[in-house]
């Protein structure tokens, strides 16, 4: 049996409905229920993801976003009792041409001002830093030693196991299949298995947030797109303080994995869809982009790879905060990617938002979905993988 | 020597299998497909074959949609040379038999020496196409092998096969075709640079007119079985802990065993 009413109810059980629960808890507010239409918590996007996490974009909300959810990370181990959560080994952007110089050394001008320790590197340096990156066609590159990547799992379960101690109940396998809005307020979720009576949701369904959405009757912009990584067997060269490696010119990317490379970003352009297949000629663009920037690649096996789906707005930004018309109605949408290095912060945001009635941490203004009535005034983040 | 290889598309052993609403078929939205695991052993024989004695070629052969080109490039990756990759809507809804024939009409025009395959798919796992196209080819056929040795003059095969409390051991001349099972390599996985180089190798489209095959004989017209029906394993019960003295709890496990498990 499920419970028939609840203070708040999420829908989604990845790392950000998860986040969500657990600081609402942390926060006093317990009475709190996550939906799952999966077998497991985390089975969607969560789990695909590389778990990196990064403080070098390009705009100043996204940035505090990440800086705000770094000090949480740097601290998660001890919170939650665990260890070897989060590994600083630092983002190095590689950078090919002058206008991707420019535009970065701006960006760098913003981190600072925001108090974030970035350098800019010359190919010299990066081949010092890592001597088996082909240099040849590079003129420089940004490095962040505070970014880094983490235990997907390990944070989720972290998290899930905290928020399930103090009180929060996780219903796996169960699917939402309706929201009754009654005068503006949402007053009841229809699942599978019941209906659970709720004047609070969070919307928090990664890239089924738009269907839930549109059950109350919400357009979300917030459309799905397949990525794909792919894991090589060990290769005894890479050491273990290599950094998240991008090359922002072809968006190849790479990092440490099991004693092998992590690997991402080659990419087709396609259509928006739910596939989750692993497609070859993707891994066929990786391969060449990956040989290209490190060379020794080309013998190494390709043990296996997995395709996840980013949930994509048109400005790369994220949704979060309340919706017009529907009171009741709580976005955490729509992070392009960036939904596990922005999990930590998203949860404190909207667990302010729901027991204070405004998020104080970070003003949640420029994520409303207001933003896109007028669509000139959208400005994309620029550094995207 | 010239070595072909059939392999199968199948969905991947750890896909969640929905059945389609009043069908005999899966829901195919959300599986991910992968080279059948048999036919790994099967490509990763003829390379070794090919690495040990020179001079050969290794051929893929297989037969499905589009998606199929994923497994067929896995294979060329692998370090196979060449496929032919069947592809025709009329294909489609073939049995057994119907493929069998659609894969010995093919063979009939190339060249070989030796045909390996997969011992089965593990979708379907009827274990008929191997032999059935051998029987259509009218060559020598042995099944589940878990070694293979070639004769010093490479005219003839000396095969291993598990059997109740022994190995088989059966000597054929070539050509021939032999399913492969579990046991017989460690498969290769593909390496970058082998997927780079798999980009430049001749992948061939086969439709049935290129055949000469008609609408009857292949796809369900063609086919000898039909699916029935398709459903699912029950869902396995809880376990059952039988607690008290050894004596007494082994007199109840005996009872359930008999009564309730009826397996005794």
């Amino acid at each position: 049996m499920i419970k028939v009413s609840s203070d708040v109810v999420i829908i989604g059980g990845g790392i950000v409905g998860i986040s969500i629960a657990y600081h609402l808890a942390k926060k006093g507010c317990s009475n709190v229920i996550v939906l799952e239409k999966e077998r497991l918590i985390g089975s969607g996007s969560t789990s695909k993801g590389a778990g990196g996490i990064r403080q070098q974009f390009s705009s100043e909300i996204n940035i505090r976003l990440s800086m705000e959810s770094v000090k949480i990370f740097e601290q998660l181990a001890d919170e939650l009792g665990c260890k070897d959560l989060f590994y600083q080994n630092g983002y190095l952007f590689l950078l090919s041409t002058e206008e991707e110089m420019e535009s970065f050394k701006k960006n760098v001008i913003l981190q600072r001002d925001m108090g974030l320790e970035v350098d800019i590197l010359s190919p010299d340096d990066v081949k010092s830093m890592i001597p088996f990156v082909n240099t040849d066609d590079l003129l420089g590159a940004t490095f962040c030693g505070t970014d880094g990547y983490a235990d997907t799992d390990g944070v989720l379960q972290g998290f899930a196991r905290e928020a399930k101690r103090l009180g929060v109940e996780i219903y796996l396998q169960t699917e939402v299949e309706g929201i009754e809005v009654k005068n503006g307020k949402v007053c009841r979720i229809k699942t599978g298995r019941g209906d659970i009576e709720t004047h609070m949701l969070v919307n928090a369904a990664g890239p089924y947030s738009a269907i839930i959405g549109k059950m109350a009757g919400i357009d979300l912009p917030v459309r799905p797109f397949r990525r794909q990584i792919f894991i090589t067997e060990p290769m005894s060269f890479i050491p273990d303080s290599m950094p998240m490696v991008i090359d922002f010119h072809t968006r190849f990317y790479c990092r440490k994995e099991s004693g092998g490379l992590l690997m991402g970003g080659g990419e087709k352009k396609e259509l928006s869809s739910f596939d989750t297949n692993v497609d070859w000629d993707s891994l066929e663009i990786l391969a060449e982009k990956g040989i290209h920037r490190i060379p020794a690649i080309k013998d190494a096996k390709i043990k296996r790879g997995w395709a996840g789906l980013y949930s994509i707005t048109p400005d790369f930004n994220p949704i979060l905060g309340r919706v017009p018309r529907v009171e009741g109605f709580i976005c955490a949408v729509g992070f392009s990617g960036h939904g596990f290095m922005h999990s930590p912060v998203t949860g404190k945001l909207i667990s302010e938002l729901i027991i204070d009635g405004e998020a104080s941490t970070i003003d949640l203004s420029p994520l409303s979905i207001n933003r896109f009535e007028d669509k000139d005034k959208i400005v994309p983040e620029q550094n995207v993988i | 020597m010239k070595i072909v290889v059939c392999i199968k598309q199948v969905p991947d052993t750890a896909a969640i299998i929905k059945i389609k609403q009043g069908s005999s078929s899966i829901e195919t939205e959300g599986v991910q497909y992968v080279l059948n695991p048999y036919d790994e052993y099967a490509v990763e024989e003829a390379l070794r074959i090919k690495e040990k004695i020179g001079d050969s070629e290794v051929a893929v052969l297989s037969m499905g949609q589009n998606r199929t080109k994923d497994a067929i490039k896995t294979c060329l990756a692998m370090g196979a040379d060449k496929a032919i990759h069947l592809i025709d809507d009329l294909f489609e809804g073939s049995d057994s038999y119907a493929t069998s024939l659609i894969l010995a009409k093919t063979l009939r025009d190339i060249e070989y020496d030796l045909i390996l395959c997969g011992k089965q798919g593990v979708d379907d796992d009827a274990a008929q196409v191997g032999p059935s196209l051998a029987e259509m080819l009218n060559i020598p056929h042995v099944s589940v092998i878990t070694r293979l040795d070639l004769s010093d003059d490479n005219k003839k095969a000396i095969l291993h096969r598990e059997v109740e409390d022994g190995t088989e051991i059966i000597e054929t001349s070539l050509p021939a075709l032999f399913t492969c099972q579990k046991g017989l390599n460690e498969p290769r996985l593909p390496s970058l640079k082998g997927i780079m180089s798999a980009k430049k190798k001749e992948i061939r489209e086969v439709n049935s007119e290129a055949l000469g095959l008609s609408r009857e004989e292949i796809g369900s017209a063609g086919s000898k079985t039909e699916v029935a029906a398709l459903s699912l394993p029950p869902q396995r019960k809880g376990g059952k802990i039988i607690k008290g003295e050894p004596q007494e709890s082994i007199r109840e496990l005996v009872r359930l065993l008999r009564e309730e498990a009826k397996i005794i």
